[in-house]
């Protein structure tokens, strides 16, 4: 009788160590906050991830600054706060975000993360905090269009006239 | 857009500070408000949250919206006339003008605590169809908890009734005590009837279920639940506060 439950304790403990290891995956690819609050280095980061493609990890508690449009390239792409938020701060200054009007709603210049019709789009653990301008007034944080399967998660926006978009066409704010 | 997450969204503290004569602001707006027609769908919400989205007081002048000033959503499902067949669970929210403004079909709304909305709590437009809106607790309406507006109304489409809605489980307290909080007055207000389009009497929510709706510490004499005087046959009031609701429609 030993034998054989030597045996079944011998399968489970393979079945086990299989299980635990999983399929073979890569370490997560880290955008490490630069520091740079004119936005170039951050958004440069940011753009050729998307170019690129897969999900990127942020660092929880870090800020990152923007200034142009993030858009999606990819199937199941996007990024994700590692173990709590990063903090996006939206540059509103001039040729960044900075649009005083309402029209071209979609434009690049009012929309920080853009998807249209990809797969799995990610988007995990971000506050986004626009930087105060009066003179903007229109800025959309999110906007997905036509996208599937799409996650979002853990999303704060603070203080600011920006709304989130999952699909969006029209409508703005101020 | 079609299926997926969304999950733990916290929009606060939008105030603009500039007023424009279509002035919105909006946390989660799902096809654009008014614009219709892109039908995004089997999208799960969860963990909603909203707080302080309003229009700045003092920035609002005479215009044809007046009786609309405080245009912010927390949720806007702007399809009119589509399926969106959205689950959307564990939502609160305070000090929104219109948390919930339903153009869609098919959704499902619950566990839901909503305070001080400046407009109505929970709003169904044009021929807003099959929804289910179920364990839902309103403290402090500027006008309305539940209002269920206008049928839909294009030149060369058949008309499209607010139908077949259930409300079960809601619990609505001082409705219409911010009406003060408000620039000018309504017409829901005044005379209980919004029209299509500027056409008086062409409302006429039909077919709908209201199931355990009950109404505690009223607040201005507005209705409770807004509905109709037109409204149209086969509209189900069952249990506490059915007596009240019917006398309000």
């Amino acid at each position: 009788m030993a034998q054989p439950l030597h045996r079944l304790a011998k399968a489970l403990g393979a079945a086990l160590v299989l299980l635990l290891a999983g399929p073979a995956c890569a370490a997560p690819r880290v955008i490490a906050p630069s520091g740079d609050a004119t936005g170039a280095a951050d958004t440069a980061a940011f753009q050729a991830a998307m170019q690129a493609g897969g999900v990127y990890a942020l660092k929880a508690g870090g800020t990152y600054y923007l200034a142009r449009q993030v858009a999606w390239s990819h199937d199941g792409s996007g990024f994700a706060a590692q173990g709590g938020r990063a903090k996006i701060v939206v540059l509103t200054g001039p040729g960044q975000f900075d649009q005083s009007d309402y029209a071209h709603l979609l434009g690049t210049n009012r929309i920080v993360f853009y998807d249209l019709g990809h797969d799995r789009p990610v988007l995990s653990g971000l506050v986004l905090v626009q930087q105060a301008n009066p003179a903007v007034r229109s800025v959309n944080p999110i906007v997905w269009r036509k996208a599937a399967n799409i996650r979002l998660e853990n999303i704060e926006l603070p203080g600011s006239t920006i709304p989130i978009r999952p699909a969006a066409r029209s409508g703005w704010t101020a | 857009m079609t299926g997926g997450r969304v999950f733990g969204v916290n929009c606060h503290d939008f105030n603009p500070t500039v007023f424009v004569a279509n002035t919105q602001a909006t946390c989660i707006d799902i096809d654009g408000n008014r614009v219709g027609g892109l039908g995004s769908t089997r999208i799960d919400f969860s963990n909603i949250r909203g707080r302080n989205i309003l229009i700045a007081r003092g920035l609002i002048g005479p215009g044809p919206r007046q009786f609309t000033v405080q245009q912010t959503d927390l949720m806007t499902l702007g399809t009119p006339g589509g399926w969106t067949g959205f689950t959307i669970r564990d939502v609160q929210v305070d000090g929104v003008g219109e948390p919930f403004d339903i153009w869609s079909d098919g959704n499902r709304i619950t566990d839901v605590v909503i305070r001080n909305a400046y407009v109505r709590a929970i709003s169904l437009k044009y021929g807003a169809r099959q929804n289910v809106i179920s364990h839902v607790r309103i403290d402090g309406t500027a006008l309305a908890g539940l209002f269920i507006s206008p049928m839909r109304h294009v030149p060369g489409v058949a008309d499209r009734y607010p139908e077949r809605n259930v409300f079960s489980d809601v619990v609505i307290a001082h409705a219409g005590a911010l009406i003060d909080d408000i620039y000018g007055n309504s017409p829901e207000g005044a005379v209980q009837v919004q029209g299509s389009n500027g056409a008086p009497g062409s409302f006429d929510p039909r077919d709908n279920t209201f199931d355990g709706v009950r109404a505690t510490g009223s607040g201005r004499g507005f209705p409770w639940v807004f509905v109709s005087q037109d409204a149209g046959p086969g509209n189900v009031f069952r249990g506490e506060g059915a007596a009240s609701a019917a006398a309000s429609g």
